[in-house]
């Protein structure tokens, strides 16, 4: 059982992580609205299809449409056709509150169910001046409480990808802390010049690699559904693929020097360059520029409606659990390297043996 | 041959992020019942992939024994 709990450990997180992320449904969420324009004063209908809900059991559904400006408006009772799909309606206050001409309002559904559901600027109103109606905006909305069970967040762009959060994150978290292990027994090695230590930072250095890979490949399939391209030259995307460039020259460095010694200290200063590269080529360029990925350009990383506390349940163990699945397969490569250099030592003195005893 | 497992353990890791990646599309999860797939085969994939490094690690240990 000795140094075994900490792979265990790995394990049953990684375990705990698919199982959790993948099995919590999401919350329910609008998925469309037609028609998206209105005019105020006139009498409308919303068809309004929806997202793991079941209104056909939902019991009282209330629908709202609403603003940051105070333009609050309740529509009558729905006409339910299936579980995912109903239609609303309501005549529109004749005017603004103030003289605006149009405004965007966000559409509320409630429902006893499964709590509430938001979708952002579902409908643009304009004034009419020819619209004439008795019907005034309503003070405010009252609260609605969230659904009771456990639920991943609805977000109309993600949608269910937003589950990619647990593998496509946790490689880059655990990558950093793979990478750092590798840059620390690179700098060990320069300090005392022990060829074990060489071979662990390699042997670190290779996982990271194949998770940066694995991290690049889930984030490429993420960037089709919602960027709709596998590769748009983000420049997130960019610098990561310059990251992980500058990494494969190191595996090219350490092939390139015959002397174990000297390919050693040459490529524990090559990978203690290559980490310090990864930090701006990571978390500093692409918060310069703008970017779709999240974290930079305005957009919230790891944070806002993207990750809530629900997520973090999963999220957080799954990157400790990645990590240390890593440093197990580390272990392991360094352990090979490790054999094959006794084996080397062996195999040399041997002949090394035999030449001196042809001599006599 | 050890080289071989590790490119095969890469590429059971790479299976598992594709699958997940892939089983998160919306047209996926409409259905009733294939979400339970989806955990089933990524499941599956890593318990094969932890078999494996246990393997790997039984192997290596004995390797070493044999060298000492």
């Amino acid at each position: 059982m000795k140094g075994l709990w900490w792979k265990i450990t790995g394990a049953v997180l990684v375990l705990y992580m698919i199982i959790g992320g993948m099995y919590f449904p999401l919350s329910t969420g609008i998925l469309k609205v037609e028609p998206i324009s209105l005019k105020t004063g006139n009498e409308f209908q919303l068809s309004i299809s929806a997202y793991n809900t079941s209104f056909t059991q939902s019991g009282n559904i209330d629908i709202w449409l609403y603003d940051t400006l105070g333009h609050v408006f309740k529509m009558q009772s729905p006409e339910v056709i299936s579980d995912n799909f109903l239609i609303a309606s309501g005549i529109l206050p004749a005017k603004f509150k103030d003289n605006i001409r149009t405004r965007p309002l966000n559409l509320l559904v409630a429902h006893e169910k499964h709590g509430f559901s938001v979708f952002p600027n579902a409908v643009f109103v304009s004034y009419d001046s020819t619209g004439t109606t008795q019907s005034e905006w309503n003070p405010s909305i009252p609260n609605h409480q969230p659904a009771g069970h456990i639920t991943f967040p609805f977000r109309n762009i993600l949608e269910e990808t937003i589950r990619n959060t647990y593998f496509h994150v946790t490689l880059w978290f655990a990558l950093m802390f793979i990478m750092l292990g590798s840059a620390i027994q690179s700098t060990r090695y320069l300090m005392s010049s022990v060829l074990k230590l060489d071979n662990s930072a390699s042997a670190l250095a290779q996982v990271g690699f194949l998770f940066g890979i694995l991290g690049l490949l889930t984030g490429a399939l993420w960037a089709k559904h919602t960027w709709g391209a596998y590769w748009s030259w983000d420049i997130k995307q960019n610098m990561t693929a310059i990251a992980l460039l500058i990494y494969g020259a190191y595996f090219i460095l350490r092939e390139a020097v015959e002397s174990k010694p000297d390919r050693a200290r040459l490529s524990a200063v090559y990978n203690i360059f290559a980490f310090v590269m990864l930090i701006p080529l990571l978390y500093i360029i692409p918060r310069m520029a703008d970017s779709l990925h999240p974290g930079a350009g305005g957009n919230p990383g790891l944070g806002g409606e993207d990750l809530d506390n629900n997520m973090r349940m999963f999220f957080y163990p799954g990157i400790i659990g990645m990590t240390l699945i890593g440093y197990w397969i580390a272990q392991l490569c360094a352990r090979y390297l490790q054999l094959k250099d006794k084996l080397d030592a062996q195999v040399f003195n041997r002949i090394n043996d035999d030449n001196s005893n042809q001599v006599k | 041959m050890i080289k071989f497992r590790m490119l095969t353990t890469g590429m059971l890791l790479f299976l598992v992020n594709f699958v997940a990646a892939h089983g998160t599309e919306i047209s996926w999860w409409q259905t009733e019942g294939k979400i339970r797939v989806v955990i089933g085969v990524i499941t599956l994939v890593f318990l094969g992939i932890l078999l494996f490094l246990v393997l790997l690690e039984r192997r290596l240990s004995r390797l070493e024994k044999q060298l000492k």
